[in-house]
């Protein structure tokens, strides 16, 4: 059994390591960074494979006296495990044919189960989620032209936004006649979709940075399991990585290309046969 | 070369470095700028508030590591926040995770891996359960609708959901028809689409409340408050939840995710302010270039 204070320091270490491999690549493509991407994606795949068979034992083996899975008497998953054997045979080239069984008992379930009520869940709540109230009111009764106290809630102004900006935005991929009243709307409609993708954009700076501050919060100490070897690895780590990168750098460097040395003009150009026909 | 080119041809790594080098001075040195909670922070923490006595409700943790930093405040928070509505409303948990990578962090949470976890006395398969990994995506979450012990038959310790004596709560959650609400925190597919296909079709009064990453937000949106009831937006979002928690227990500030919540405020403040500057610069340069080739 390993001692807790030794998997929390190793831990550490290991993650300190890891995390600074991967931001070694904002200097340049390196070795570390790929030992790194490697580890990740192995370690993510094993887990995944780990933890699915983990379920499918469960679930169509079963446990004993369970009423689930082979075992609890539901002889059926055998079919389960069939397709699940001859999906492996995207592997050979002899019996490739047979992985589209299950292939195609995996898309048309999916697909299935999607269309069922995707109209219902997304297409209908998204188109009546514009139709909006124009006349908000208080619990007074009286109308609500701009709420300060809650900028985002229903009001006048808003709904009124949300109306004018949807129908314009929508006007923009209307293409059949082109008069100046559609134009002029689809003008509109241009800027809500540019201040759209703006604030998606501003939303996945805020994404990037936020998993980039996490990083930096780790190697710092803050909120880590093993704060003080967080700190001591990072840096140690840290220098020692910083020399390993201009090293590899400098040696890596390619010494200046010789200037090719003029070769000599053939003394006669190979002439290839016409073919009839061929202009010339 | 000229100033506008000079500008343009700033290397990538001196922004990088910049950036590391703010982040790092406001981490180490915080200045602890005000965060207002927002109303969405607000709705959210009051539906949770408002669940009547009894009812059952469902937390999913459907992310990674990856979405830890962004995330994990507002399912530490959410988690702690149900525990206490156990205590005071006897209401039922069930945990549970479409990603794989997401049934460590749960246990990690009620484990007291990222900091005291304070249950209320909560028993163990009588007030709350920890269903663990289900496979699948969108068909494991059909499958769960429909009939929850046919689709995962044992918890996250193999202890079998249709043994009354071990797990009497599961004899209360069938379907989803038992289910009042859906707490879930999530970075990706399968989420709240999938949930919006397969849960809500099939019981349109349930509730669902929603912590995603910044970047999904916009997304979400059109599905508030016909279909989501509130949603907490990145790592502001969860920043704003802790700090809300915290009014009522001020110990859930000094847990990890707590302490990484609440410290990212400075820091991405601060980012986002660079990020601006860099931007503008970027654009005095195009705009310096694009002058010149006029005259």
């Amino acid at each position: 059994m390993i001692p807790e204070w030794l998997a929390l320091t190793a831990g550490a270490w290991v993650g300190v390591f890891l995390t600074l491999a991967v931001f070694s690549f904002l200097y340049k493509e390196n070795p570390i960074f790929r030992f790194a991407e490697y580890t990740f994606v192995a370690t993510g795949v094993g887990y995944w494979i780990a933890y699915n068979l983990y379920y499918c034992y469960d679930l169509a083996i079963g446990v004993p006296g369970g009423e689930a899975g082979i075992l609890g008497g539901q002889w059926w998953w055998i079919f389960a495990f069939l397709l699940g054997i001859i999906y492996y045979f995207v592997l050979t080239k002899k019996y490739f044919w047979l992985y589209r069984y299950s292939l195609a008992v995996i898309v048309g379930v999916g697909t299935g189960l999607t269309l069922r009520t995707l109209i219902q869940a997304q297409f209908l709540t998204l188109v009546t989620s514009t139709f909006m109230n124009l006349a908000p009111t208080d619990k007074a009764g009286n109308i609500i032209i701009f709420n300060p106290t809650s900028p985002a809630g229903a009001s006048l102004i808003n709904n009124l936004l949300v109306v004018v900006l949807v129908v314009t935005s929508v006007i923009y991929f209307f293409f059949t006649s082109e008069t100046k009243v559609i134009k002029n709307a689809g003008r509109i409609g241009r800027i809500a979709l540019m201040t759209a993708f703006g604030a998606a954009y501003g939303n996945t700076i805020m994404t990037r940075m936020n998993l980039f501050i996490g990083r930096t919060q780790y190697l710092l100490g803050i909120g880590g399991l093993a704060p003080q070897d967080q700190q001591i690895a990072f840096v140690v780590i840290g220098i020692t990585m910083i020399i390993v990168l201009f090293a590899y750098s400098y040696l890596m460097k390619k010494p200046p290309e010789e200037a090719p040395k003029p070769s000599p003009p053939p003394e006669t150009e190979a002439k290839r046969p016409r073919r009839k026909g061929t202009s010339t | 070369m000229s100033l506008s080119e000079k500008i343009e041809r700033i290397d990538r790594r001196v922004l990088y470095a910049l950036l590391w080098v703010v982040v790092l001075f406001i981490l180490l040195s915080p200045v602890n700028m005000p965060v207002v909670i927002g109303d969405l922070t607000k709705e959210y923490h009051r539906q949770i508030e408002a669940i009547p006595s009894n009812a059952i409700v469902v937390l999913a943790f459907d992310l990674g590591p990856e979405g830890w930093p962004e995330l994990g405040g507002m399912c530490y928070g959410s988690m702690q926040h149900l525990f206490w509505k156990i205590h005071e409303k006897h209401i039922k948990v069930v945990m549970l995770t479409y990603w794989s990578t997401g049934a460590a962090l749960i246990t990690n949470c009620f484990g007291g891996v990222y900091g005291p976890m304070d249950k209320m006395g909560a028993v163990y398969g009588v007030d709350w359960v920890n269903l663990g990994y289900i496979a699948a995506g969108e068909v494991g979450m059909s499958a769960f609708a429909t009939d929850v012990w046919a689709a995962k038959p044992t918890d996250y310790q193999g202890w079998l959901v249709s043994d009354a004596s071990k797990l009497p709560i599961m004899q209360q959650v069938r379907s989803i028809k038992d289910i009042y609400m859906l707490i879930s925190i999530e970075s990706g597919t399968p989420g709240f689409e999938e949930y919006n296909r397969q849960w809500w079709t099939r019981k349109s009064t349930l509730k669902i409340l929603v912590g995603a990453l910044g970047v999904s937000i916009p997304g979400y949106e059109p599905y508030r408050p016909a279909r989501i009831q509130s949603y907490l937006g990145g790592g502001r979002g969860a920043a704003e939840y802790i700090l809300l928690l915290g009014q009522t227990d001020p110990k859930i500030l000094t847990s990890q995710p707590g302490k990484i919540a609440v410290g990212v405020t400075d820091a991405l403040s601060t980012s986002h302010m660079l990020v601006i500057v860099f931007v503008v610069i970027g654009n005095i340069g195009y705009f310096l270039r694009l002058r010149r080739k006029q005259q």
